[in-house]
């Protein structure tokens, strides 16, 4: 049940982050058009959103309540009627075009191969990873997951978080209310939920540099990408 | 007579593209085999159990004792510390938080001073009592140490009064007023 509700708490932002990428694609005949791309993106963007709307709630309520979840939910439902909305709008005005060929998937088998191998070997090394250090390491303890545990307690979490002393704005505080929110939604503190966190690309901006409309370009920004993204 | 091999040309453009791809390729790949050398060398794949979960353990009792709204003094005895190693400073955070340490047992800005609990927390080491440690800290955190606190953030001996000894060096004080 645990491991479903972890599940639930990391997919929801992403699901934010998809659709809102979805209203912003210049290609909107389909949801799925680049799909592996948007979803890379939306790592970013969907923990991005979900964190900014864990301060505010915190501005407003003074502690994670599940009323946050269910501004979430309200939102991800408005985004998706929006998407909808928007698609609908799409191919009701747009003319038919033939998608470019080089768009179907076409990449060359050897950047395909790449990936797989990048990625599989990725996830090993962070298993692998994972399970000598559960806690993550030194950065993890002493910043992301730290300021987390401040975010996360119900009663004056919020204002204990501003007795800290701050010498590391290099940090910012979207990963652990990323954190905090999912810890708040399934009840209980457990270092599993910033070890999924962590397996998520921790560079989305890398992707910005791959041109959307090659997909080749994408394809091989992915496998670097995953190179990088190998916890330190 | 049409030849089946394309000359390596580098002037050639689609010649120029398939180079870079495999160059990507290659790097990509490399750049993530890489850092899995560890998995292979280790001969313990399968660790029992993590020490940062233990040294959360040695707080457990200190905990209940330590104001949520309020900020507690904090010492402890490694004199050094290496950049980027875990500490016990980082350490004793992590494992009280959202409890709110700060070293020594002077408030450092107005705003601390007016959320001070006046308790301070004491945090010895000793390897020889509990040998997880090693694991944990670098080893010349024990070296030419006799677990004597760290003179920067020396407690006032003679201000203290003593609330709990909790065991594994683990000790709370309140700091009397004069």
């Amino acid at each position: 049940m645990t491991a479903f509700l972890i599940l639930v708490s990391v997919l929801v932002p992403l699901a934010l982050g998809f659709l809102f990428l979805c209203l912003l694609w210049p290609d909107s005949a389909s949801v799925f058009a680049d799909f592996l791309f948007k979803c890379c993106l939306s790592v970013g963007f969907g923990f991005g959103i979900s964190s900014g709307m864990v301060f505010v709630w915190l501005l407003l309520a003074g502690h994670l309540t599940p009323g946050f979840f269910v501004c979430q939910w309200l939102a991800l439902a408005g985004l998706s009627a929006l998407a909808l909305y928007r698609r609908k709008q799409h191919v009701s005005t747009a003319p038919v075009e033939p998608r470019h060929p080089s768009s179907g998937g076409n990449a060359p088998r050897l950047i395909r191969f790449a990936f797989a191998a990048a990625l599989l070997c990725a996830a090993a090394y962070f298993l692998f990873l994972l399970r000598l250090a559960p806690n993550g390491k030194y950065d993890a303890i002493a910043h992301w997951n730290l300021e987390a545990r401040f975010l996360y307690p119900g009663g004056d979490g919020l204002r204990q978080f501003s007795y800290m002393t701050w010498e590391h704005a290099d940090y910012p505080l979207l990963i652990p209310a990323s954190i905090a929110a999912s810890w708040a939604f399934i009840g209980t503190q457990t270092t599993i939920v910033p070890s999924v966190i962590a397996f998520f690309p921790d560079r989305p901006g890398a992707y910005f540099h791959c041109p959307s409309s090659r997909r080749a370009a994408g394809v091989i920004g992915r496998s670097v990408f995953i190179g990088n993204a190998v916890p330190h | 007579m049409q030849h089946d091999r394309i000359p390596l040309n580098l002037g050639d453009k689609a010649c120029r593209v398939r180079f870079g791809v495999a160059l990507i390729v290659i790097l990509s790949i490399w750049s993530t085999v890489r850092p899995m050398e560890p998995m292979f060398s280790t001969s313990d794949l399968f660790p029992q159990e993590d020490s940062v979960f233990k040294y959360e353990t040695r707080f457990d009792q200190v905990k209940k004792y330590l104001p949520a709204d309020q900020i507690i003094g904090y010492s402890d005895d490694f004199l050094s510390r290496t950049q980027n190693a875990a500490d016990a400073w980082v350490l004793a955070r992590y494992a009280l938080a959202p409890s709110v340490l700060q070293r020594g047992y002077v408030p450092k800005t107005k705003q601390i001073s007016a959320h001070w609990s006046g308790l301070l927390l004491e945090n010895l080491h000793d390897p020889k009592a509990d040998p997880y440690l090693l694991s944990l800290f670098p080893s010349k955190y024990f070296e030419s140490q006799s677990n004597a606190p760290a003179p920067n953030w020396l407690f006032p001996t003679n201000r203290l009064s003593l609330i709990r000894d909790f065991g594994h060096g683990v000790r709370l004080y309140k700091l009397e007023d004069r």
